[in-house]
């Protein structure tokens, strides 16, 4: 079935956010403090700017900056904030608007994390995983009392992966106006609720008086879900009393984005004759996502709260292990974070299946029949598993490297089920490896479309070659290092693989699919490096060097 | 002096300072808004348009340098949707959320006027063009699609 929107976007006639024009409409451009917690203290040459051609007038916009939800509320909430941390500048047009921004002399003072750094967070990582206890998500049979009776023979694995930013093609942006304590706002808006709710406490309007018009999203992945944008926007446009389209640059986009939480595991595990996991102790850490914006979303427990979202497909994992505990730690961090697409299974799975590929690599048995084994009770598991394999033919020939994952995607609360499984074929061109192509078996239940299923199965898993292979955010000096796409790159189309999507009937009713299929793909790809040159992977972004081939 | 070009066929000028890029003012000065705006600095081509008949990244590109020029940018690629790349791109279903597509057509449309068969390897090479959702694959079958029309219909095409 083919897509009603195709047309519209072929054509240049399809209206996104940065598109919209509305009548009387002014433009404005934004400078937000480098620092999270920053704030203006001074804009130095507000005389200057206002003569500059087109401009209307230079707006002191207030901190809007991610924070819990208010109690009862399914929101990101936007605290009313007395700190105003950025300025706009607001113009008949936006190029008139972003001249005047980069010639704006401003102050800045960082705030109290202005000495925020990568080097900071990977610290706060580090003691976490190096911690005696973390807080117990899932503790099955004796897991503490094998490992420590068999110490010696545990076999312990790490990994890291930082914050990463969503990136979205069109930057953020929203037009808005304000009249009579009234406001309409139009923009590239993934929640409208959300929208409503923040516009309203911003203007201080019921939210009865906001209207939002929702355009086409030149990609969001959950970055616009948060309306930070179109709470600055109001801002504008109640300051200068006509409506105003702010947009923000690609660098203000990425250095000012609700980013990915970074994270860390540590996995320690003692095999049992046969070679299969006995015992497990898996612990993640880092910046939790609901610590920061969905306290009510924790899950409690007499040791402490935990996050779902950081041990997502580790502690619902669908493996046969007799005695397993999960913990996690919060370093919580001043940096603003959101969901993004696929949330923590990016990490979680990453770090999982990567392990369970050690103990395949170690009791030297084959990757996909050790998975086959530990899915035996599994069949919709094994029937995905089986599928993939099936059609990369694993097992045929072993010239080229292979890796294999699996995941099962579960909604929140059981929401969804989506078993996934992957197949990963890496080509050496001269003394490089490269993916070249990926099989992808999904069960999503009934495939109400699968024309657009096969298209989430292809973009996701470019998607996921990108975090893969290239997206890593640094801090220092209290913000966000990288800018544009020379320093956060994308994928291009010469590094995209080769995809075989394979959908399984299903009579189940439809599940998750958009997100499902990036988490296996970083394990898959480790695991085919490790067999094709011997090495191990335990950072996220891959560096070059991993896909270098070993001297012959 | 206002700098003037022929955009889609018409006569347009513009009287302002001869560096704004041409993308600002083909987007809020004449109103056509499907060349888009993604990083500012020529690295992503949403903003591609065809400066006399050549692929161009009109984010970085002054507004002076069109002086004379014929400009194609997306609205003009066809009167009815019905370039062979668009006609590939729908038939194919290659947008998602569709943001880059404009200027990935309009790269197309270039490369397959240099390469009217163009191999996996020229795409590798000649398309830079970025695309957040990753919707790679299809792009790469409907530019192989759209030779074909191309070839199917007897002369290569130029817009």
């Amino acid at each position: 079935m083919a897509r009603l929107d195709t047309p519209a976007k072929c054509n240049g006639s399809a209206v996104f956010g940065i598109d919209v024009v509305v009548p009387g409409m002014l433009n404005a451009a934004i400078k937000t403090a480098r620092s999270f917690t920053g704030e203006v203290v001074a804009i130095k040459n507000e005389a200057d700017i206002l003569k500059m051609p087109g401009v209307h007038a230079v707006v002191k916009l207030p901190a809007a900056i991610v924070g819990n939800e208010e109690a009862g509320s399914q929101h990101p909430r936007l605290p009313s904030s007395q700190r105003y941390n950025a300025v706009c500048v607001v113009a008949d047009y936006f190029w008139q608007a972003k001249r005047a921004i980069d010639s704006l002399d401003l102050a800045f003072d960082a705030g109290p994390h202005g000495d925020l750094s990568t080097a900071q967070i990977d610290a706060a990582l580090e003691a976490a995983l190096n911690a005696e206890h973390g807080v117990a998500a899932l503790v099955r049979g004796r897991p503490r009392e094998i490992l420590k009776e068999r110490a010696a023979s545990v076999i312990e694995r790490r990994f890291v992966l930082p914050h990463i930013a969503h990136a979205p093609h069109e930057p953020a942006n929203a037009t808005a106006s304000y009249r009579d304590g009234a406001v309409e706002v139009w923009g590239p808006i993934q929640s409208v609720s959300a929208c409503q709710e923040a516009v309203a406490q911003a203007a201080g309007c019921s939210a009865e008086n906001v209207t939002v018009h929702v355009t086409f999203l030149g990609g969001s992945f959950g970055r616009k879900i948060v309306p930070d944008f179109v709470v600055q926007a109001v801002h504008a446009s109640k300051a200068v009393g006509r409506p105003v389209k702010l947009i923000r640059s690609r660098e203000e986009d990425m250095q000012h984005d609700v980013y990915r939480p970074n994270a860390g595991a540590r996995l320690r595990a003692l095999l049992d004759d046969a070679g299969y996991p006995l015992a497990v102790h898996a612990r993640v850490a880092g910046q939790s996502l609901f610590g920061a914006t969905r306290k009510s979303w924790l899950d409690h427990t007499p040791e402490g709260d935990w996050d779902e979202s950081m041990v997502d497909g580790i502690y619902n994992q669908s493996y046969r292990l007799p005695h397993f505990l999960v913990e996690t730690i919060d370093t919580p961090l001043p940096i603003p974070v959101y969901f993004m697409r696929s949330v923590g299974s990016t990490a979680a799975v990453f770090f999982w299946e990567s392990f369970i590929s050690e103990l395949a690599h170690r009791a030297n048995v084959d990757q996909y029949a050790y998975r086959r084994n530990l899915l035996a009770d599994d069949p919709l598991a094994l029937r995905v598993l089986t599928a993939a394999a099936d059609a990369a033919s694993w097992g045929k020939s072993n010239e080229v490297p292979r890796g294999i994952a699996f995941n099962c995607y579960i909604g929140r609360g059981g929401r969804f089920k989506t078993y996934v499984a992957q197949v990963v074929e890496l080509k050496r061109v001269a003394d490089r490896f490269a993916v070249k192509r990926v099989f992808c078996a999904v069960d999503s239940g009934l495939a109400v479309n699968p024309n657009t299923l096969r298209a989430q199965i292809e973009g996701g898993i470019g998607f996921a070659m990108t975090n893969t292979l290239k997206s890593r955010i640094t801090f220092s000096e209290g913000g966000a290092d990288q800018s544009n796409y020379f320093d956060y790159p994308l994928l291009t189309i010469d590094e995209m693989p080769e995809i075989v999507p394979i959908i399984l009937p299903s009579a189940r009713p439809p599940q998750g699919a958009g997100e499902v299929v990036l988490a296996p793909l970083a394990p898959a790809i480790a695991q085919a490096l490790l067999k094709a040159t011997g090495r191990r992977i335990d950072v996220m972004p891959f560096s070059a060097a991993a896909f270098q081939a070993t001297q012959n | 002096m206002p700098v003037t070009f022929t955009i889609n066929g018409k006569a347009a000028e513009f009287d302002g300072p001869e560096d704004v890029p041409l993308l600002w003012v083909v987007r809020e000065h004449l109103g056509l808004t499907g060349s888009k705006f993604g990083c500012g600095i020529g690295l992503c081509g949403a903003c591609t348009m065809h400066i006399d008949g050549v692929a161009e990244r009109t984010c970085v590109m002054p507004v002076i340098l069109a002086q004379g020029k014929q400009i194609t940018t997306i609205e003009g690629l066809s009167p009815g949707t019905d370039h062979p790349v668009q006609k590939a791109w729908i038939e194919l279903d290659v947008p998602q959320c569709g943001y880059c597509q404009s200027g990935m057509i309009m790269a197309v449309a270039d490369l397959l006027r240099r390469h009217p068969d163009p191999s996996d390897a020229d795409i590798d090479r000649e398309l830079t063009n970025l695309c957040r959702c990753a919707t790679y694959v299809r792009i790469r079958a409907a530019i192989h699609r759209a030779a074909q029309m191309v070839r199917a219909a007897g002369a290569p095409r130029t817009p």
